[in-house]
């Protein structure tokens, strides 16, 4: 059942159970998406403030989605660009740097005993540029179709689908050498 | 030039395989996915991060233990591709809710002083309007039949799964490749693929639509309560009430289908699509009216039926009739529609049987259908034009590959399938072999 709908409609109605339910169900991973473009906490709770009253103010006039979740993302992204842009008084004409951590890299960071394998699947992982991270972000992370992705970063579907196949190339062949080498080992001790 | 798969007629043997395989339908794509598929769909990401469709992922591998290294494999990246999170305080989420919340109550009180200024302004207005243009008005409204178009809007976008939507908002997903639904003539029940029936209740007295929508590489057969049936193509999205009440049986189009409609002389059926409205009574037609498209064509097998396209007024300009056998093609653009003949209008319905077939077509074209029929993406070398028309019968119940090495074999293509990204260029031929 389509419950996305339902409540956005209600939302524009101005039913403020709607808000609520809307806000406190979207609020982590807004921030969480948030703070990967701008780490500064208390500029993404600001932004996410703004992008609340804008939605509020437009009421009604507000287009209809089934996606809650990908429109307040697209929606915070731009109230982000746009308020840094208004800081700097200079127009961003390039992305900011998506910062996302894997688990893995947490790890190495913290001195965490890991595996050979992990610490060589870290290793790749930090290789990994900014879009690649903004893309594995909302592909695995949010689950989100291609679709929405492109419509998100401005990309086209299949640059998008590049980015992502290219990084889990880099992530088999890690996977791949050492599983070969660890068959050498095997040899070697027979 | 003219090819054929040559395949055996399809058989009558779905209710079997229907019955064989309930809930989850394994879908035969798994069994030629690459370590890089897996990792990239959203089906297998679920079941990794939350175990979602647990059972039918075990027993995929269980019946599939050749996939078992490739999946492994698969798994080890999803899962080493989780991001970690920064945590965040209840109480900052519950501040920045009170802010929100005391704006949202300062915003209500000042709408409705301003709704009330609006709405003597909009009266003012309207007054003035009717004064102005009164007898203009009148004067095409006694002129001609006055009508605009209603529009729909579709509850729900596209996405990697077939849906029915039940009035009262209610989803369905639809497995199957090619999903079955039969809706009651009581208006209150619907049977999918031959097997689960479920019951729905229309509680608004608004009449509340149901939605099919059938995304790319799927279709849906329908039957409608009225007896009308419905087969709907990839890439389509149809909407339409669960129990026809009112005086006309009005459905919304967008995309491609094939239409058998039950005969009532009394209640016309209507078909909207974006631009245009179809009127008939009962009879045989195909309608294809793809957003991407530049043409919305409709092709009559039998009977009658009238196409009727608004002006920019919203006054019903032409009223088209169509005989048997004719294709009336309305530009979007142009706004003006074609009428020719077809000998063989069959050729527009045969995808109805899981064939598809084309006569001196461009490839463009072909591949434009296979497209949407196959959900991926072909990619032309710029430098390649091709310029043949080319003519046959493919067997879409074949897998893409076979498809395209079929059709390679008449037209001067070479293709290779790269992550539902297929790249075409044009064939080499014959290269000598230096010794």
């Amino acid at each position: 059942m389509n419950s996305d709908y339902k409540i956005w409609e209600a939302f524009k109605d101005g039913d403020k159970s709607a808000l609520s339910s809307i806000y406190f169900k979207h609020f982590h991973s807004m921030f969480q998406y948030g703070i990967r473009i701008k780490e500064d906490p208390d500029f993404v709770k600001d932004c996410i403030h703004d992008v609340f009253l804008k939605l509020i103010k437009a009421g009604k006039r507000l287009n209809s989605t089934d996606n809650i979740r990908f429109y307040l993302f697209k929606a915070l992204k731009n109230t982000i660009y746009k308020r840094l842009e208004k800081e700097k008084k200079v127009q961003l004409t390039i992305d900011l740097n998506f910062k996302t951590s894997f688990v893995l890299e947490e790890k190495v960071l913290s001195q965490e005993k890991l595996t050979e394998h992990e610490k060589a699947l870290a290793d790749a992982l930090s290789h990994l540029s900014s879009r690649q991270r903004e893309i594995i972000y909302l592909r695995y992370e949010c689950e989100m179709d291609y679709s929405q992705i492109c419509d998100i970063m401005k990309i086209k579907n299949d640059s998008a689908r590049k980015l992502v196949f290219r990084a889990i190339k880099t992530l088999r062949r890690v996977i791949k050498v050492q599983k070969d080498t660890s068959l050498l080992l095997f040899l070697g001790i027979f | 030039m003219f090819f054929n798969t040559l395949l055996p007629c399809p058989q009558k043997d779905k209710k079997q395989t229907l019955l064989l395989k309930y809930y989850f339908k394994v879908e035969e794509k798994y069994l030629k996915y690459s370590v890089e598929d897996f990792t990239q769909d959203l089906e297998f990401i679920k079941w990794v991060k939350r175990g979602k469709n647990k059972y039918e992922w075990e027993s995929l591998l269980h019946d599939n233990p050749d996939l078992a290294s490739k999946i492994e494999i698969a798994k080890k990246i999803v899962k080493s591709l989780q991001s970690s999170d920064l945590y965040i305080k209840e109480e900052e989420v519950n501040s920045v809710w009170r802010k929100i919340e005391e704006f949202y109550i300062s915003q209500n009180r000042r709408n409705k002083g301003l709704h009330i200024r609006k709405m003597v302004l909009r009266y003012a207005a309207v007054f003035i309007f009717l004064l102005t243009f009164g007898s203009i008005a009148s004067y095409f409204y006694f002129k001609r039949d006055y009508n605009v178009f209603p529009q729909m809007e579709f509850s729900s976008s596209f996405s990697d799964d077939a849906k029915l939507i039940l009035p009262g908002g209610e989803e369905i997903l639809l497995k199957e490749k090619q999903s079955d639904l039969e809706f009651d003539a009581s208006g209150k029940q619907v049977t999918i693929d031959k097997d689960s029936v479920i019951d729905y209740q229309v509680k608004s007295t608004k009449d509340e639509m149901a939605q099919v929508i059938i995304p790319y590489g799927k279709r849906s057969d329908i039957l409608l309560s009225d007896g009308t049936k419905v087969w709907l193509n990839a890439g389509s999205k149809l909407a339409f009430p669960s129990e026809f009440t009112k005086k006309t049986r009005e459905v919304y189009l967008e995309g491609e289908a094939y239409f058998e409609v039950a005969h009532r002389k009394e209640q016309p059926f209507i078909v909207n699509v974006n631009e245009l409205n179809i009127k008939v009574l009962g009879t045989r037609f195909d309608i294809s009216a793809y957003a991407s498209d530049n043409d919305i064509y409709t092709i009559l097998l039998e009977g009658s039926v009238s196409i009727s396209k608004p002006s920019n007024f919203g006054i019903v300009k032409n009223e088209i009739l169509l005989k048997p056998n004719q294709k009336a093609s309305f530009n979007k653009q142009t706004k003006e529609v074609l009428l020719s003949n077809e000998s063989e209008s069959d050729y527009y319905t045969a995808w109805t049987e899981g064939w598809f077939q084309f006569r001196q077509e461009n490839l463009t074209a072909v591949l434009i259908k296979l497209e949407r029929y196959y959900n991926v993406k072909f990619v032309l070398n710029p430098a390649f034009y091709p310029s043949e028309l080319i003519s046959g019968k493919l067997d879409l119940k074949e897998s893409l590959q076979e498809v395209l090495a079929a059709l390679s074999d008449v037209a001067p293509i070479d293709f290779r399938i790269n992550d539902g990204i297929v790249n075409i260029d044009k064939k080499i031929e014959n290269i000598p072999l230096r010794r």
